[in-house]
């Protein structure tokens, strides 16, 4: 066990290396036009750009420019922005992480109870009206569109209601400061997020205790005499859970992509718009430092359902 | 025994009878309700995809113009007049300005019978007139609601939204199709070549679809789609230059090298995950016995890739095709909506959900936003019902079930 989590965190670095030059290739060797010409600007001319260049250490060779990158990630230093700014990069992502990181909590929170919920209720009562309308609902909720979703709720809750998420006018109000606030800047956009993860795990869910259900250990239950509470919440639920807990963590490339697209409806300053901001301006020290943050993210996330498998399910056991 | 004597006899009955295809395609649909409303969607999706020009009511990239009485003339005008009175009682000049609502009018001649008027906004208007006829004004149909003349209103330029979200069927089915065709080709291709191979030349490649599967998919979709359709780029580049890929207006469509463009970076990102999965399937394929027997024959790895391995993966790149479809049209959707993807007179569904349309939403105006989204999310409801009724068909364990969706893979259900 021990060995299999440092095997696991050993893959960690191989990843995220393998990641980064990945960014920096996209960017650096495919595309001429770079960060200096979209610095450089009104009365742009081919010297000012030779300058802006040569300025950012743009013009050395490739493999100069990577391993100075990675010289200095290993110390901690992500290199700073190519743009006017110049900012670190760790300093952009301090103050944009824990946006993010509260958003996909939430987000997952409120994907779990809206998931587990009714896929249990949909699955302990199949073919009644309750688990039919579970069951449109999932199809539903997992083909809208979550930014679509959220110019709705925008939309509509102007026009509606007169009432704008309050990140629009001041910054980011962190949850122990000012709970209203930070849940009316947080709320909606986790909600419009979780509605797909939502669905995806409630349709697993219900397939997955149907299937458990059947087992023969639950018919003894059943025989024992055992409340219908007991059979399925102690019996059932915990075995039918292993693959969802799969799904949650598999989820999490998807939960970043979609935090991208949401943040961005919802104006928040958080990761997600820090890379698209970054990908538009061709600002790869910046895109290379973000997607080590994602990389690590995701890895980190499918080690911890792994571990979490062998915790629900005893009989897996990693060599 | 008279039971199990029944059962042959019935059977013998079914056979005699043997329902046509037809009867069996009801039978199925009775069965399915949201697999035919999938069905439904879809077709709708095909039939505005290609037959845009004659289901759209309007052209989507003009502003539409509509004629509006502003004010009647009480009395004759002759051509030495110089001022003439409106009927609500103020007196305008000849190249004089007017404020009609906030938009400025001025009058600039006289001719005969002939009025004509011209809007500080452009255009110019003629308003025929005899005695007593109505002033009007002709100008662009800005941002009025939804009603019986645009079903689904008209956007800030005044472009009718019906039929801009009808020929974004045809913008979405095109950079689906050409993306899926591909990226299905290119990841088969790569999923063959390192399945069959092994070794390093397996490591190199699935090395580096896991690193790619470890960017979040926006984000990857985002970088290849800014990286290729990025005005200098050399995949762009060669494409305008050296291949016949049309640079401005096809088919109805403006832009079409961008939308070319988009459609190669989502096919990347397609082949990516397309490759992983046909590599599966070729590892197993390849131990078969005839393949070592081809191999004895002399058959060279070309050969034996095409004529022997392909063939079996064909039907799995099918249904892998299928089921991408609705995602590569969302990823366009998505990209437009951030701004990478089809630029802006385009009428693509996931641009128009964006820019000036979504901030004009806040102000009220939220059709323009809203009839894009909604077709995107009934196309892609459409594909996920069918694909639950697929699903369910073909699994025996749900047959005779609720004839709808089921859990994520398939399992249970039915009890």
């Amino acid at each position: 066990m021990r060995n299999y989590i440092i095997r696991r965190l050993l893959l960690i670095p191989v990843v995220m290396l393998g990641v980064s030059f990945l960014t920096f290739l996209m960017f650096r060797v495919v595309v001429p036009g770079d960060a200096a010409i979209l610095t450089c600007g009104f009365g742009c001319t081919p010297e000012v750009v030779e300058d802006i260049r040569h300025e950012k250490g743009l013009d050395r060779p490739w493999y100069q420019q990577y391993g100075d990158w990675l010289l200095g990630v290993v110390q901690g230093d992500l290199g700073e922005s190519l743009t006017e700014s110049e900012l670190p990069v760790t300093t952009e992502l301090d103050r944009r992480l824990p946006i993010t990181a509260e958003l996909l909590v939430l987000t997952l929170i409120l994907a779990i109870l809206l998931g587990i919920p009714p896929g249990v209720l949909s699955a302990v009562r199949p073919g009644t009206p309750l688990d039919w309308i579970a069951r449109v609902g999932s199809v539903l909720w997992l083909s809208i569109p979550n930014f679509w979703l959220g110019i709705l709720v925008i939309t509509f809750g102007v026009v509606w209601f007169d009432w704008t998420p309050p990140q629009f006018g001041q910054g980011y109000v962190p949850f122990v400061e000012d709970p209203w606030v930070n849940m009316q800047q947080f709320f909606f956009p986790a909600l419009v997020l979780s509605l797909g993860i939502a669905a995806a795990i409630m349709r697993l869910t219900r397939s997955s205790l149907l299937e458990v259900m059947r087992n023969d250990y639950i018919r003894t239950a059943w025989s024992k005499g055992l409340r219908e509470r007991t059979v399925v919440i102690r019996h059932a639920l915990k075995n039918a859970l292993i693959p969802v807990t799969t799904i949650i963590g598999l989820q999490v490339g998807t939960l970043i992509g979609g935090a991208v697209l949401v943040e961005s409806v919802f104006n928040l300053n958080g990761i997600g718009k820090y890379v698209l901001e970054a990908i538009i301006r061709r600002d790869f020290i910046a895109v290379q430092g973000i997607v080590l943050v994602f990389a690590l993210t995701y890895v980190l996330a499918n080690l911890v359902v792994d571990l979490l498998y062998g915790w629900l399910d005893p009989r897996i056991r990693y060599a | 025994m008279a039971r199990e004597a029944a059962v042959p006899q019935e059977l013998e009955e079914e056979v005699r009878e043997r329902p046509s295809s037809v009867r069996k395609a009801l039978n199925l649909a009775r069965r399915h309700p949201l697999g035919v409303f999938g069905v439904i969607v879809i077709g709708l999706l095909f039939f505005c995809g290609i037959f845009a020009e004659l289901v759209a009511p309007y052209d989507p990239l003009v502003p539409n113009r509509g004629t509006e009485t502003l004010a009647q003339l009480s009395a004759p005008v002759s051509a030495d007049e110089t001022t003439l009175t409106v009927e609500d009682g103020s007196d305008v000049g000849f190249g004089q300005a007017v404020d009609i609502e906030d938009e400025k009018v001025i009058i600039i001649f006289l001719d005969g019978d002939t009025l004509t008027v011209e809007r500080g906004a452009g255009g110019t208007v003629a308003a025929s007139h005899d005695v007593g006829v109505s002033l009007a004004i002709s100008g662009v149909e800005k941002l009025e609601g939804p009603s019986l003349r645009h079903p689904f209103g008209t956007d800030r330029l005044g472009r009718d939204v019906l039929s801009r979200t009808i020929f974004g069927a045809r913008i979405s089915l095109l950079i689906g199709l050409v993306s899926i065709v591909f990226g299905v080709t290119l990841g088969s291709l790569l999923g063959v070549i390192s399945g069959y191979f092994g070794r390093l030349i397996d490591s190199l490649i699935q090395r580096s679809v896991d690193m790619l599967l470890a960017f979040p998919a926006v984000v990857l979709l985002l970088a290849i789609v800014a990286v290729i359709g990025d005005e200098d780029s050399a995949v762009r580049q060669f494409l305008a230059n050296s291949t016949p890929v049309p640079q401005d207006s096809f088919l109805g469509v403006p832009n079409f090298l961008d939308i070319f463009v988009v459609s190669l970076g989502i096919g990347v990102a397609v082949a990516v995950g397309v490759a992983r999965v046909v590599r599966g399937a070729v590892l197993s394929i390849k131990e078969n016995v005839y393949i070592e027997a081809a191999r004895a024959l002399g058959a060279s790895d070309a050969r034996i890739m095409w004529s022997h391995i392909f063939p079996n993966v064909a039907a799995l790149v099918v249904i892998l095709a299928s089921i991408t479809l609705p995602i590569a049209i969302l990823a366009e959707a998505a990209i437009s909506f951030l701004g990478i993807g089809v630029p802006l007179p385009t009428p693509s569904w996931g641009a128009d959900m964006t820019g000036p349309n979504r901030e004009i939403a806040l102000n009220g105006f939220w059709w323009p936003v809203f009839f894009p989204g909604l077709a995107l999310s009934l196309v892609v409801l459409g594909f996920n019902m069918l694909g639950d009724a697929f699903r369910d068909i073909s699994d025996p364990r749900l047959r005779g079930g609720l004839g709808s969706s089921s859990g994520g893979r398939g399992g249970g259900g039915g009890l």
